[in-house]
């Protein structure tokens, strides 16, 4: 669905975004995980032919960006992580205005205004909304025309809890659909759960690529920690894959005498740290 | 074309929505009236002619029309861009150059219509029906740089407000050519409102293809820059 070959792109003399290549195939959810400036932006205004002056191929739906005409969008869609909905007019009017702007018979705006959570917001003027209500609205938006390809920016960044939980499972409703989604992101939890792969950003370079289950399994096993007490409270620690050969642990469990125990996994953003030396936030 | 419609019955809607701007596409008819019945209606009751000054009056009307309507669509696009929907066009099927021709050309049309009625109904001068077409024309070319300046100088509304204030600076090449003799009224060259005054003064069509051409230079930067600040 997006095949991306020897990707530059400068604002300056200096390039921004350097061989950049990638494949996303159809139905997958791709992200791109990595510190603000790092490019990431860049890559996916590329992509939706935002920013055409690049050097390499990148192909989206099997069109060139440099040679797409205005039909390619009636394919696209894209939430930017800022609002842009008409701030005068309520939701539903934003909503059918958008919908008319594309060939394609619209998806339903009730039954995209309930799935965000909506339904009673519907003709409530989007400058009474709240960050989160507009954040939900701009994703719905980019739905209204039922794309194939969906360009996210930052989808979940400014939701509480259960409004992350509700974006998350339509992201993953949508991917059910056949849908391709695009993520850009510097939320770790968010790219694991959702990616099917993942291209670490730094300095306008991919620095990994890979599903988000292989780039943790690379840096090795789980631990175990444990606590226990003798003389005051201890704690011990083990690789997952060695417990048999940690004697303390051993005759720990045959004295029953642990306090805690609990392992623990290596996140995503360990993996950005020991690949990339940058954090993600 | 469905969405070419779609995106100027938008800007009607938010011009409806609008009381300042929704006055200011009606001035013009106001002001038409004003001029056609106060005029003369002011010359019998002071016995003071102002006969010479008649086309200075018809010239304001041709251009007064395009520009505040095109000065309503700008503050529109104003909003749009301080809204952040200017950007999102350029990823549906509209399409930045869609977006830009509703809000620049399809208002320059509108106007162009209306100041040719306004100047058939209202014009103090019997005005040939070329040189009204003429006059139409040219007030909505004028317009599109009035609206331009606007847009691409000015950051929010309220700036709006004041670069329009700049920006009808533009227009006062027309008196120029009545109240300025010799080499000196040229100074003002560079303002295709004095181009349509001389080309009044004199009902020389030449003129108003100088104008043309001095108003596709002020197109050329000022577009240049629109399309940066649009990239953003």
């Amino acid at each position: 669905m997006i095949d991306v070959k020897k990707l530059y792109f400068s604002y300056t003399e200096k390039p921004f975004v350097e061989d950049v290549s990638f494949h996303v195939g159809r139905g997958e959810i791709f992200g791109f995980l990595g510190p603000s400036g790092a490019g990431k932006s860049t890559i996916q205004k590329v992509l939706t032919g935002l920013n055409t002056k690049y050097k390499g191929s990148v192909k989206v739906a099997g069109i060139e960006i440099k040679e797409r005409t205005n039909r390619f969008y009636e394919n696209i869609g894209v939430d930017f992580e800022f609002s842009t909905c008409y701030e005068k007019f309520t939701a539903r009017q934003n909503l059918a205005y958008f919908a008319s702007l594309y060939e394609k018979q619209p998806r339903s705006i009730d039954e995209l205004l309930h799935m965000v959570g909506l339904e009673n917001d519907g003709d409530k003027k989007v400058s009474d909304f709240s960050k989160g209500m507009r954040s939900r609205l701009n994703f719905i938006k980019a739905l209204i025309h039922d794309p194939d390809i969906l360009f996210l920016d930052e989808p979940t960044s400014g939701l509480d809890p259960t409004n992350n939980r509700l974006m998350k499972d339509i992201i993953l409703a949508e991917k059910k659909r056949g849908k391709t989604v695009i993520i850009t992101t510097h939320n770790m939890f968010d790219a694991t759960e959702l990616c099917d792969q993942v291209a670490f950003i730094v300095a306008g370079k991919v620095s990994a690529l890979d599903n988000p289950h292989n780039l943790i399994m690379s840096r090795g096993a789980a631990k175990i920690q444990y606590t226990y007490f003798d003389n005051g409270e201890k704690t011990g620690e083990c690789l997952l894959d060695r417990t048999v050969e940690d004697m303390t642990l051993k005759s720990l469990i045959a004295e029953n005498r642990l306090l805690s125990i609990h392992s623990s996994e290596p996140t995503l953003n360990d993996i950005f740290v020991d690949i990339t030396g940058r954090t993600l936030q | 074309m469905k969405k070419i419609l779609s995106s100027t019955i938008q800007v009607f809607r938010q011009i409806k929505s609008d009381p300042m701007m929704f006055a200011a596409c009606f001035t013009p008819f106001i002001m038409g009236a004003l001029i056609k019945f106060g005029i003369p209606f002011l010359e019998r009751i002071t016995e003071f002619s102002l006969q010479g000054y008649y086309p200075i009056f018809d010239l304001l009307l041709s251009i007064m029309a395009p520009v505040l309507l095109c000065f309503a669509f700008a503050m529109i696009t104003l909003e749009e861009i301080d809204d952040k929907v200017s950007r999102y066009f350029s990823i549906t099927p509209l399409g930045k150059a869609g977006y830009l021709f509703t809000r620049l050309v399809v208002p320059a049309i509108i106007s162009a219509v209306i100041a040719f009625i306004v100047l058939l109904l209202f014009s103090l001068e019997k005005l040939s029906i070329g040189m009204t077409i003429c006059l139409a024309l040219l007030g909505s070319v004028q317009a599109i740089i009035v609206s331009l300046m606007i847009i691409t100088l000015s950051g929010n509304k309220l700036e709006g407000m004041a670069v329009t204030k700049l920006s009808a600076l533009t227009l006062l090449g027309i008196p120029v050519p009545f109240f300025v003799k010799g080499i000196f009224q040229y100074v003002v060259c560079f303002l295709p409102s004095f181009w349509v005054g001389k080309a009044i003064q004199n009902n020389g069509y030449i003129n108003l293809l100088i104008a043309l051409l001095v108003a596709s230079i002020w197109f050329y930067v000022l577009i240049s820059k629109l399309l940066k600040k649009l990239a953003g």
